[in-house]
Formats: C-alpha cells, structure tokens, sequence
C-alpha cells in the first residue's frame, strides 16, 4: 500500500519510532502510525527490530560464554571473600605499655643496669664496627692483602734519582757506533778466525790466474 | 552538542518514575540496616543474594564494555565491593540497580581509560585469552555448521569494532539501552545525563551502528 504523501519513513524516523515505540522508552512517535498503514515501511521497520534484537541476544550470548556458571559461582565466592576481608581491616597489635611489669625476677633498678649496659656494650661495638669499616675502605682494593690495624704502611724509599748529563747529537750517536762495533768485533771474531784473509788466498794462488 | 531537531526526532517526553522499589533495592536497604546496627556477618550474607541475581547482569554490561573477560571479572569485584562498602550512601528510593550500575560503569570508565593511556606508552595487551576465546566461538556449540559459526564470529567481532568506535556517550548510551534494556530514564540517572540527551546520544549511536553495519555488510 503506498502511503498519502508518496513518501516512506525515512531511515532516522525509523530509528526515532524503535526508540520512542518501545514501551520501555514510554512514548508513541507520531511517526508510528505510518507503520499502522504503510506495509511496506511496516516490513522494513520489522527487519530493523529484528536486526536490533539478534544483536542483542547475541551479545548476550557471548558475554555468557565467556562466564559461564562455573566461573560466575567462583567470582561470587571471591567477591564474598574479599567482603569478610575488606569488613576486618588488619588488627593492630597494641605495644605493650608496661613491659617491666611482666619480668616479675628483676626490679627497676636491675632492668635500668641492663638497658644501660646493653647500650653501652651496643654503642662500643659500633664504634668497633665502624673503625673497621673505615679501615676496609682504605685498603686497596686488591683481594687477599690483609693489613693489621697496628702495622702502619711502610713508606716506600725513594730511588736516588740519577741526573743524566744532557748530552748532544753527536756523542749519542758515536756511543751507538761504538757499542754496535763492540757488538760486531765479539759476535765476528771466531768468524775471523776461520775465514782465509784475502792476503793468503793471492798467495796461494798460481800466477797468471 | 544536541540540536533542537534531534530532540524534537527523537520525540523528549519525561517518564514518571516508579515509585513501587525493587527486590534489590529492599534488600540493599536491609543490608544498609545490618551496617549501620553493626551486624556486618548478617550484611555479607545478605549482599551474598544481592550478589548472585546481579552478578549475570553486571558481567554482561562489564564485558561489553571493556571486552576483556580478566578485565571485566575485576571490574565486577569492585564495583560489587565498593556498593558493599558505601551501601550507608545507598538511597532507598533510588532503584539498586540503578546505583550499583552506575558505580560499575564508572570502574568500566576508569578501567577504560587506563587502558588507553597503557597502550599509548606500552604494547597493547592481549584482549582475551585463548581459553576465552574458544569459548565465544563455540557458542552455539549444538546445530552451528562450521560456516555458520564462523559468520558469527565476524559479525561478532564487526559489532564489537563498530560499538568501539562510537564516542563514549554513545557507546555507554547503546550499552545500557540495547544490551541491558535500561530505559533512557535509568541511563540518565546513571549516567548522570538528562533524559533528552540520553535519547539523541541513543539515536545517534543506533543511526552510526546501522550504518556501520551496513558498510561492513557491503564490504565484505
């Protein structure tokens, strides 16, 4: 059936009719009685709520999948879990106010003697403590060198310090000479000594050659 | 910001509100009673019912909106908890529902946003678990061919993607409207919204999944 005014319900006057239609929204659109005449309109907003609802039982079903009742019976025991822990905050344990009173063997006076001694004991182990501390971070950082605390560091003597003359190029290099002819005079001589002079061979030779 | 046009679309009209209160809303005045007279052990086990006919309902609305199932678990626990430790606050003519959804939304809002603001900085984390996830697919298990889960698992997950994208009112607007069939009279006083914007935010987000949806169905 076409509708008086040639037209159909257009896409937003839809959407308009779903959210003012349903009786949970608590409203009639006047747009909803083309829908009353219009079968063609009345066939599209159908689909449409179709539409919308299979959306929403789907939705449901997955988030249910997700949960199912098993997991939804363990997050209720957690929640009531965390209720019973949240209603008891943490107890504070009060100090006690009169400690002395319980050791019944000592009196006042002993128990004072006591504290005092303890600090007193407490106050020179500290000290102890600390000197050698103080020490150890001294020490090179080598392992295994112990040092006593009474044997100070033998300070190391002085080498004497020996004043090279200053000397020039030439006597630098005429010390080089020598100390490499020295050198070779050692090192040649049994050489020398095996080796025919060449004064021998001319003479041994035969004239003419 | 809401043009008069919409409004007159969308067609504003106050619904008077019910006056008659809830189950839920008597028994959390019953366990407000139990607080407030010290007698916490009573209160616990009486929120323990509150707890049990809610807990589906607060699940549904908590995965929905941050699609993680570890997320939504610990959304739920709090909001849950938090309703317990402030039910002195609770209004009795204030439906149950209404407050305590209202304090669930607002973890789910949080939660929301320190996820973004993690995934700016660091890598994203993996939405859901695998476990989860084989969950979702199976669903229906029985009279589903292969190809016909799997359809509905894309169009699952094109939904998903297209209610992500909708703006925050929106989204949170469709949530409870659609999902959780709250009227725009409840989602205006759990979200703080008036009526008339809770509609045109309504209108809104069902014209852009409509669209959405319909794109996705022409692309794919």
């Amino acid at each position: 059936m076409k509708p008086a005014d040639g037209r159909h319900l257009r896409d937003d006057q839809m959407i308009a009719v779903y959210i003012g239609a349903e009786p949970r929204f608590g409203r009639q659109d006047s747009s909803q009685s083309h829908l009353h005449w219009c079968t063609s309109c009345a066939r599209r907003y159908e689909e449409f709520v179709e539409r919308m609802t299979r959306l929403r039982d789907d939705a449901s079903a997955e988030a249910d999948a997700v949960f199912p009742p098993a997991r939804l019976e363990a997050q209720r025991l957690q929640i009531l879990d965390r209720l019973e822990r949240a209603s008891h905050p943490a107890r504070v344990l009060p100090f006690p106010a009169h400690s002395g009173q319980s050791l019944s063997i000592f009196t006042g006076n002993q128990v004072r003697r006591w504290i005092a001694a303890a600090a007193a004991a407490g106050l020179i182990i500290g000290l102890a403590l600390g000197r050698v501390a103080d020490l150890r971070r001294m020490m090179p950082q080598g392992r295994g060198v112990h040092v006593t605390a009474t044997a100070p560091p033998r300070p190391v003597e002085a080498a004497p310090r020996v004043v090279e003359p200053k000397l020039n190029e030439e006597e630098i290099f005429s010390r080089a000479e020598q100390a490499q002819g020295r050198l070779m005079v050692d090192v040649l001589e049994p050489l020398d000594a095996i080796t025919p002079q060449p004064q021998t061979v001319a003479m041994t030779l035969p004239p003419g050659r | 910001m809401v043009s008069t046009a919409e409004l007159a679309a969308v067609g504003v009209a106050e619904v008077s509100a019910t006056a008659i209160p809830s189950v839920e809303s008597r028994t959390a005045a019953e366990v407000k009673a139990l607080v407030s007279r010290g007698a916490l052990a009573e209160a616990r086990e009486l929120f323990g019912v509150i707890v049990a006919r809610q807990q589906r309902r607060a699940v549904r609305i908590a995965y929905h909106f941050l699609r993680d199932a570890a997320d939504a678990d610990e959304a739920v626990q709090e909001a849950f908890l938090k309703a317990f430790l402030h039910i002195e606050s609770f209004q009795e003519d204030w439906p149950f529902e209404v407050w305590f959804t209202r304090i669930l939304i607002n973890g789910c809002l949080d939660r929301r946003k320190a996820r973004r603001r993690r995934e700016r900085w660091l890598l994203p984390a993996q939405s859901t678990t695998a476990e989860d996830q084989i969950r979702v697919e199976a669903v229906p298990a029985s009279g589903a061919s292969p190809e016909e889960m799997l359809l509905r698992n894309e169009r699952r997950a094109q939904v998903a993607r297209a209610i992500e994208r909708l703006p925050n009112r929106q989204r949170t607007v469709l949530l409870l409207c659609l999902y959780d069939e709250r009227s725009p009279r409840e989602v205006s006083e759990i979200t703080g919204m008036n009526q008339s914007t809770v509609r045109v935010h309504l209108f809104r987000a069902v014209r852009k999944m409509r669209a959405l949806l319909e794109d996705s169905r022409e692309t794919r």
